[in-house]
């Protein structure tokens, strides 16, 4: 077992460091000049243009930037970003209770829907309950999370106008009522794509070989579903929304922009408008880094589980 | 049963707090009578004078700053000492500012000489990178004259000096707290009390403030709100007070809606078509001829401009700079004699066949991404293939779009920069029509980091630029800027289309905020108030 352990975080090291020399080369492959990002089209000068290469160490060679980036990365520094001057960790500490904040709570809102209507969906199979759960589950896949925020806005602007949907926040009460409807956007996705895996992996239970026996032996439905079947279903439905959690990171980008939060997506999207280039790398290197420690984890346990696995 | 009881617990509280989320009043104190909530379509790039150089910055900084002078908010954006007490200019490379003695910092301190000849410094200073610092390099020293005085001394004259200690150039803070560790303490209406990038920054009252009587909120909170939707919901619902940069798409929406109030005023801004003299075909003069007689900027000022824009008169600058460099009634005279290459298909036809390009010639035009740029290019393309000429719409980032303008992109092989036609704007800093003229056809302004992106060059027009900036008074500089203006309107590098209007949104709670041309450097809380 610690002989797989040690191939997986050898794997998982070679991947981020090929990850990193990609993620360095495609940035600077944007054609917008950091510098005319900072001046923004107005009046300079060949001396400050020049001031500023040094200052941000645009001055030396590629190589040297990318071992200068990832150096800091090692001590923990992640550098300084172009347009605000400052170190990213401030910038990150400044946005990640956001970003973190609203992949949890529509996490949570998105399990907390979409398992028991699967569930019932399931059980309930093919009567008017699954029905109805199907078609909203394809509507809400089908609603993007720019859409549903916006009209978020505009019901919230002329139904619920004393709701704040803009500005900070100064304590945990005010923090949550500032995410609570991103997240709810944010979430339809998953709920739908939670709640379909949920049905399929619950019907395979219900017509498992272990439940026809259950049945026989007098368990009730309740015991059955929620003791057995449930818990056998879930697994994959867990796997899948670990996985969908990088992704919220990325989704969230839109909603940050539209509830105008500041969280690492839009830092990310400003970041990228501008050409500032050690914010990009920073965002996408942990988005990179949080895919890879859940993939890393999830395989371990796999192979924990299931000896096969071990063997192979 | 655990996990059942911790999914219901959990269920409970997003419950519970769902409901009360409902139910509560507004978290934040927008529509306070104490607090005003201001918009700004991006975050700030920091507090640092060096770096004070937009107009989303300086909406903050403009709260946190005294500069030595600043400007009123008349028409004519004239210079008026806020930190100094008076000054003059002894001569054409001497200028003498008396500081008022009794200013105090927001933590208490008395601002000393040494503070403002410091921050000075730091402008000057090429380490700082200073995005303001060129303002500076006519300065050959800048030093103590008398207790409460300073003199500066110019290396040549540039009668645009005067403007510079108005802007972000002359704000002062203390010194001893930024080297300590880069705190911001400054003397103007507000100070600083917290931000968090991305999202808001907070200010409250300058309680040593010298005018503080005219201050009326006790705080101002700053939110940075990108989507232009949620920008003019805030505002409607009362959530924001104020903002700028409204959307032009939404202006209709805007003006009828009861709770919003919609000001648009004059920039020193101007709009146009530029094309790269350094290359052909361009660089024929009867093509560019043909091109300025073909676009009919009249059609398209009055489809899609009228509300965001003013008219072209063919000048590069808009009837709020004619004061800075002679009398306003003599270059309005001059603006309706103007050379203006009005529409006329048969005469761009007749330029074409004079030029080397007779039968046309394809070539791309340059746009940022705007959808009413992309319309204004739409129209030239379909105007311009009536001569031959056929255009191939690029559209392409803002950023990228400064890039071509401030030269950072390079076409080696022809030295120059790297694009055919293209729209851009240019906003002068200062209420002087210089600050258009200079920058945009000054020869030595084509190179690298100028901003003269047509690439003109003409040694007359050299010649009467830079001698007109020796002069002192407006009078001597008019005739020199106008004979220079009937060289380039000859040679047409540029083709204008119109000067853009900076718009203002505030919740109609907030009483009429005055604004003018100058808004980046003097749009100040101090003054504003509930009705």
């Amino acid at each position: 077992m610690s002989k797989y352990i040690g191939r997986k975080l050898l794997q998982f090291l070679i991947i981020m460091v090929i990850t990193s020399v990609i993620i360095f080369i495609m940035v600077r492959l944007s054609k917008t000049d950091p510098l005319t990002a900072i001046v923004g089209g107005k009046q300079t000068s060949a001396e400050t243009l020049e001031q500023l290469k040094i200052k941000f160490g645009l001055d030396k060679t590629f190589v040297q930037q990318y071992f200068s980036w990832i150096g800091g990365l090692f001590r923990g520094e992640l550098g300084m970003s172009f347009k605000y001057q400052i170190s990213i960790n401030e910038l990150f500490a400044d946005r990640f209770p956001i970003t973190i904040g609203l992949v949890l709570l529509s996490t949570i809102i998105a399990l907390v829907i979409a398992i028991p209507s699967g569930v019932l969906a399931a059980v309930k199979k093919n009567r008017a309950a699954d029905r109805i759960i199907s078609i909203i589950s394809v509507f809400l896949a089908g609603c993007p999370p720019f859409f549903m925020s916006l009209l978020f806005i505009l019901f919230i602007a002329r139904y619920l106008p004393s709701y704040q949907f803009t500005g900070g926040y100064s304590n945990f009460r005010e923090y949550f009522l500032r995410i609570l409807a991103p997240s709810i956007a944010l979430a339809f996705t998953m709920i739908a794509l939670a709640c379909r895996i949920t049905r399929a992996s619950m019907i395979e239970q219900l017509n498992a070989q272990y439940t026809q026996t259950a049945v026989s032996k007098g368990v009730t439905e309740r015991q059955l579903v929620w003791g057995h079947n449930f818990r056998n279903a879930v697994i994959p439905v867990l796997s899948v929304v670990s996985v969908q959690i990088g992704g919220m990171i990325a989704g969230s980008v839109l909603v940050e922009n539209v509830f105008s939060l500041s969280g690492l997506g839009t830092l990310l999207i400003d970041s990228i408008k501008t050409s500032d280039y050690v914010v990009v790398q920073d965002i996408t290197m942990l988005m990179v880094l949080i895919f890879m420690v859940i993939s890393t984890l999830v395989d371990i346990l796999y192979a924990l589980i299931d000896p096969r696995i071990r063997a192979n | 049963m655990k996990i059942k009881k911790l999914v219901a617990l959990i269920l409970a509280c997003a419950l519970i707090l769902s409901f009360s989320a409902i139910g509560s009043v507004s978290a934040s104190e927008a529509g306070s009578s104490d607090t005003l909530t201001w918009v700004l379509i991006g975050d700030i790039t920091g507090l640092d004078p060096t770096q004070s150089y937009d107009d989303i910055t300086n909406m903050v900084t403009n709260q946190l700053y005294q500069g030595i002078l600043t400007y009123d908010t008349s028409v004519d954006s004239n210079l008026t000492p806020d930190i100094a007490e008076s000054w003059e200019i002894v001569d054409e490379l001497t200028y003498v500012y008396n500081i008022k003695p009794d200013i105090l910092f927001s933590d208490g301190a008395p601002m000393t000489m040494e503070d403002i000849l410091w921050n000075l410094d730091r402008q000057m200073d090429p380490a700082n990178a200073s995005l303001v610092g060129w303002m500076f390099d006519c300065v050959e020293s800048i030093e103590q004259t008398g207790d409460w005085q300073f003199t500066v001394k110019l290396s040549y004259p540039d009668a645009t000096f005067q403007y510079v200690l108005g802007t972000s150039a002359g704000y002062i803070m203390e010194k001893a707290p930024w080297e300590a560790d880069g705190t911001v303490i400054a003397s103007g209406p507000y100070a600083m009390e917290s931000r968090v990038t991305g999202s808001n920054i907070i200010l409250k009252k300058n309680e040593y403030y010298a005018n503080a009587d005219n201050v009326y909120f006790d705080r101002i909170v700053f939110n940075v709100i990108g989507e232009d939707t949620t920008r003019v919901e805030a505002l409607s619902t009362g959530q924001a007070d104020f903002a700028t940069n409204p959307p032009f798409d939404m202006l209709e929406q805007l003006k009828a809606d009861p709770n919003v109030a919609v000001t648009m005023f004059d920039t020193f801004g101007v709009d146009f078509v530029a094309m790269n003299t350094q290359r052909a075909p361009f660089d024929d003069v009867n093509v560019r001829r043909a091109v300025a007689s073909a676009i009919d900027v009249n059609t398209i000022y009055d489809s899609l401009l009228v509300d965001i824009c003013g008219p072209s008169s063919g000048l590069p600058f808009n009837a709020s700079l004619y004061a800075s460099i002679g009398d306003p009634a003599e270059w309005a005279a001059y603006a309706d004699a103007y050379k203006e290459y009005t529409y006329d298909v048969e005469q761009a036809k007749a330029y074409l066949a004079e030029s080397a390009y007779p039968d046309g010639f394809t070539c791309s035009l340059v746009v940022p991404e705007s959808s009413v740029l992309n319309s204004e290019a739409l129209f030239i393309q379909a105007t311009l293939a009536e001569i031959g000429i056929n255009v191939e719409i690029n559209k392409i980032p803002q950023n990228d779009v400064y890039a071509i303008q401030m030269g950072t992109t390079w076409d080696a092989e022809n030295d120059c920069r790297d694009f055919d036609m293209g729209f851009f704007t240019w906003y002068a800093d200062f209420p002087d029509a210089a600050g258009t003229l200079i920058p945009n056809y000054l020869s030595s302004n084509a190179a690298p980091g100028g901003c003269n992106v047509s690439g003109y060059s003409n040694e007359r027009v050299d010649e009467l630029l830079m001698d007109q900036t020796t002069k002192t008074t407006a009078a001597d500089r008019m005739p020199l800027c106008m004979e220079a203006l009937d060289i380039i309107g000859e040679e047409v590098p540029v083709v204008i289309i119109d000067y853009p209007r900076q718009g203002a949104l505030q919740n109609i709670s907030l009483s009429e905020v005055p604004l003018n041309a100058s808004y980046m450097w003097n749009l100040s809380a101090a003054g504003m108030m509930r009705n």
